[in-house]
């Protein structure tokens, strides 16, 4: 089959997984800075796979083909990811900012892997895998320690957390398997591979994280309770 | 460490259901590893059957093309034509040859050559006739073959010429009948090769000649070039078919047996073992598939399990350290969910046991401090009892010792001594008195004794003096009597006073209480009062509801004044409505009476109907001003008791304000009147005080005027006493003489006493 077919699953998979947080939103208004952020990871990731079903964004490095909307599609939808773990967290939002960049840097590294050949790749890969183990330091370390005592809460995010530390730490084993790594993965292949992951890590996150909504409500109804806590509002509306 | 990694992997769920995971993604990649080695080795196996089956079979293929050249050759090169000189006859049956359909595969023309001359005496291909292909370099013509018999065939070396565009094999066969010509057949090599398609994907199918240089190559310009593959199996080829795995090109070789040929079948090797690749690729996208599915369920699985798990512990430790109002979440419909309300519900029994434990334990610690106090009671009430007995058991013996003292005295005061006095000051009070009074008896006899001894000492000499004052006595015994008398007046007088001033205090306690019974009726008026003020209160917001009332009533009837008052405005547009109608009824009349005037003698008729009309209109406006103008009256009438109305509706409003000061006022005085009652209520108590004080006066006047009256009596007794001794004197004269002897035998008799001469009488 040709790749965009598969390109194309993705897609309608990603769009599918939108459905969830949108529907939660309607049922609760007051989870929607919540679900607008996990609508953004499924949602993006769409339009991602749409420009790949429909050839958009392919480019030749060296003797591969490389599509730059996927890497823009994770530059954008795994910060959104760990911005979602820390609002379940709750952290000082110095840590929040430099998990976030430090997800940021191990994509960008990422890309620069990709979009190079020779020894320079392999000396991106290493540089993103060091941000990589930072970026894990924070998920596995930093953020529990601020996580709260609900019990609902502390339960939905150690589940989201695990799905993305495990998942997560899969895409470097099959990059480097992959036709741009050693090659033993070909170009079909590491495609399917990669879709599924990517839907596994993102839809199953949103599932999981919208079927655990009953924690994002405890966490809206604690901010009602202590609005001193919340962040003012600029305009009060 | 062994045993400690066990037991770390026995202790968590969580790591046992990763282990899980782990040994089925093991399991799994050896599987596959397992699958790709067969599937490897397989490949190996058929690509080396394919390339070397392609090989012989090219072989082969070559080989029979050969035998039937050969066959060919040999066969047309026996035809008489050729051996009998007739040069039109030769060319017309070389022509023939070279356009027969039996001729070999590739055969592009037929020569008759002469060896010795080494030109091409005939052909199909005129422009081959006299061409010498010695000066041409053809390989047979340079290195000639030699034939062993006139039947003997010989394949020479391909070659290129001028005169062809492509290589040239020649086929040579010696014409019986003639000592140097032979017939030739060229032959076009590509043809050879052409139908050598590709069974193995990118596979190239070559032949090469014994001398290392290549009879057929796809590539036009590498025919007749050196060989660039392996010599050794080439060398190897000659003999066996040969296969060969190197240089990323896999080969097979197979030997041609009609020629010093080999038929080379090579592919790069990537191509050949594509298909390998790609398992390997399928196998390992499976088991990453895999993987990440199993991550997925072991995470999902596990973290909600292993967390649920913990959160179900900690709450039983909560509940075991007795902390039980923790919050267990119930809200999963699993068995997580069961779990948690079975959870729930063993907390709420353990709570309530706990409560009732702690009630109990409570009521027995009550009992038991209970029976603490009465025990301390008991033991307080032994003490005092005990205490009691040693008091008792003291006065007791200081009773029993003060009376062996009492008894000894007294026993010497029998004996005659009368100085002896008892110890009075005793502890027990009874006994004191006693003492005291013994000791005042002891004093009074002693007294009486000596006073008894002096008296007998002078009763001798007084009783002579006595005869002679007895008489003066007597008189002064009447004195006394008189004086006594006197006393016994005054005394009852005092009584009398007594008696006074103790109904006066009764006065005074009867008036205190009449005061009380006063003060008890103010309160009771005040508490009437206050009654009272209750219902004047009551009275009062009855006057106001019942104004409420009024004002209501007078607003609804000024609103339905209101409502007649537009319903008569309605009525007067009617009116107004009618009058117009007169009006126009009135213009149609005279517009009519014109027309009829007009029309001249035959509309008189017409005429008078119109007068009647215009008659009838005026009656009607006037009828309907006279309406109008009533209902303008009656409407001013109406807005002016609407307006009363509303006046009374204030008035009553006043009124109700006024009725509510009213109820203020009447609510300071039963703050007034509570007032009062207090004040009743102390007085009240103040006079009780005093009756009772006025009772206590009175009855300690009524004790003097008792002592009084006891006075008095006794006075009384002394008058008559006084009497009696007056009268006793008379005789006491008489006896005055029997006196004196009597007390010399008593003084005699008093002599046995021992007693203080210091207690002289001082006057007789």
């Amino acid at each position: 089959m040709a790749l965009t077919t598969w390109f194309w699953v993705g897609a309608v998979g990603m769009l599918a997984g939108t459905v969830l947080p949108i529907r939660d939103c309607i049922r609760h208004p007051s989870h929607r800075r919540y679900d607008l952020v996990l609508a953004g990871i499924t949602g993006l990731a769409a339009i991602a796979y749409t420009t790949m079903g429909l050839g958009i964004t392919a480019t030749t490095v060296g003797d591969r083909t490389v599509y730059l909307a996927r890497y823009i599609d994770w530059l954008v939808t795994t910060p959104l990811i760990v911005l979602y773990l820390a609002m379940l967290a709750r952290p000082g939002h110095r840590t929040s900012a430099w998990l976030l960049a430090a997800d940021v840097f191990v994509i960008a590294a990422g890309i620069a892997a990709a979009l190079t050949t020779g020894v320079q790749r392999w000396l991106f890969f290493a540089v993103g895998a060091a941000g990589y183990a930072a970026l894990l330091y924070g998920l596995l370390g930093t953020l529990p320690r601020a996580l709260g005592d609900d019990p609902r809460v502390r339960s939905l995010f150690v589940t989201l957390r695990n799905i993305t530390v495990v998942l997560w730490t899969l895409y470097p084993v099959v990059w480097l398997l992959s036709p741009a790594g050693i090659g033993i993965l070909q170009t079909e292949m590491y495609t399917i591979v990669v879709v599924y992951l990517d839907f596994i890590s993102k839809v199953a996150f949103v599932a999981f994280a919208v079927l655990g909504a009953d924690a994002v409500s405890r966490l809206v109804a604690a901010d009602a309770a202590a609005p001193a806590t919340a962040e003012p509002t600029p305009d009060g509306d | 460490m062994g045993s400690g990694l066990v037991a770390r992997i026995r202790g968590s769920y969580g790591t046992k259901l990763t282990l899980a995971l782990v040994v089925v993604v093991v399991l799994s990649v050896g599987v596959g590893t397992f699958v790709y080695q067969q599937t490897t080795t397989q490949l190996e196996t058929d690509v080396r059957a394919d390339l070397t089956g392609s090989a012989d079979a090219r072989a082969d293929h070559l080989d029979a093309w050969l035998s039937n050249a050969r066959g060919q050759t040999q066969l047309a090169s026996r035809h008489p034509v050729l051996a009998s000189g007739n040069d039109t006859a030769i060319t017309r049956y070389l022509e023939g040859l070279a356009a027969s359909d039996e001729r070999p595969d590739g055969v592009v023309a037929a020569h008759v050559y002469n060896t010795s001359t080494t030109t091409i005496e005939a052909s199909s291909a005129d422009a081959f006739t006299g061409v010498n292909p010695r000066e041409q370099g053809a390989p047979f013509a340079t290195d000639p073959p030699s034939f062993a018999t006139t039947s003997d065939v010989v394949v020479a070396a391909p070659f290129t010429v001028p005169a062809a565009d492509f290589p040239v094999l020649s086929v040579l066969s010696p014409i019986p009948g003639t000592t140097d010509k032979a017939l030739i057949y060229m032959v076009n090599v590509n043809t050879l090769t052409d139908d050598f398609g590709q069974n193995v994907a990118g596979s190239t199918t070559t032949v090469v000649s014994a001398d290392g240089t290549y009879v057929s190559h796809p590539d036009q310009d590498r025919v007749l070039t050196g060989h660039d593959g392996p010599s050794r199996l080439l060398n190897q080829s000659r003999t066996q078919p040969a296969y060969i795995d190197a240089n990323g090109t896999v080969t097979a070789a197979a030997p041609v047996d009609g020629a010093p040929w080999s038929v080379l079948v090579r592919a790069p090797h990537d191509r050949a073992f594509a298909l390998g690749d790609f398992v390997a690729s399928s196998l390992v996208g499976l088991v990453l598939i895999t993987i990440v599915s199993l991550s997925l369920i072991g995470v999902t699985v596990g973290s909600t399990t292993v967390t649920a798990l913990r959160q179900f512990s900690r709450r039983a430790d909560e509940m075991a350290a007795g902390d039980l109002d923790t919050d267990i979440d119930t809200s999963r419909n699993d068995e997580f969910g069961t779990l948690a309300e079975s959870f729930r519900s063993m907390r709420d029994s353990l709570s309530e046991s706990l409560t009732d434990a702690e009630r109990a334990t409570a009521r027995a610690e009550d009992a038991r401090e209970d029976a603490e106090q009465q025990r301390a009671d008991a033991e307080a009430a032994r003490e005092d009892a005990e205490a009691a007995r040693k008091d008792a058991q003291e006065t007791a013996r200081a009773l029993e010792s003060a009376a062996a003292d009492y008894e000894e005295a007294l026993t010497a005061v029998a004996d005659g001594d009368l100085t002896r006095r008892v110890d009075a000051s005793r502890d027990h009070d009874a006994m004191a008195r006693i003492g005291h009074a013994l000791n005042d008896m002891l004093d009074d006899i002693e007294t009486s004794v000596a006073a008894a001894t002096a008296f007998s000492d002078h009763v001798s000499d007084a009783a002579q003096r006595v005869e002679a004052d007895a008489g003066d006595a007597i008189d002064a015994g009447t004195d006394v009597s008189t004086a006594v008398d006197e006393i016994s007046d005054g005394a009852t007088e005092q009584t009398d006073r007594l008696h006074e001033v103790a109904g006066e205090v009764d006065d005074l306690s009867a008036s205190a209480e009449e005061v009380a019974e006063t003060v008890a009726s103010l309160a009771d008026t005040a508490g009437q009062a206050a009654s009272a003020v209750d219902d004047g209160r009551q009275a009062t917001e009855d006057a106001v509801e019942t104004m409420d009332d009024v004002a209501d009533d007078a607003e609804a009837a000024a609103d339905a004044m209101d409502a007649l008052d537009s319903e008569m405005a309605d009525i007067g547009e009617i009116v107004d409505v009618i009058a117009d109608i007169a009006d126009q009824t009135n213009m149609l009349a005279l517009n009519a009476s014109i027309e009829a005037a007009r029309t001249g003698a035959d509309g008189d008729g017409f005429a008078v109907v119109a007068d009647e009309v215009k008659t009838l209109a005026e009656e009607s406006r006037d009828a309907a001003e006279d309406i109008e103008s009533r209902l303008l009256a009656l409407q001013g009438q109406v807005s002016d008791v609407a307006d009363e109305m509303r006046a009374t509706s204030d008035t009553v409003s006043d009124g109700r304000a006024t009725v509510g000061d009213a109820a203020t006022a009447l609510d300071d005085v039963v703050s007034f009147v509570a007032d009062t009652d207090t004040a009743a209520g102390e007085i009240r108590a103040a006079t009780d005080r005093q009756a009772h004080a006025a009772s206590r006066v009175a009855s300690a006047v009524d004790e003097v005027a008792g002592i009084s009256q006891e006075t008095a009596a006794q006075a009384t007794a002394v008058a008559d006493s006084a009497a009696t001794q007056t009268d006793t004197l008379s005789s006491v004269d008489d006896a005055a003489a029997d006196l004196a002897d009597r007390a010399a035998a008593l003084d005699d008799l008093l002599a046995e006493f021992d007693a203080h001469d210091d207690t002289e009488p001082e006057d007789y």
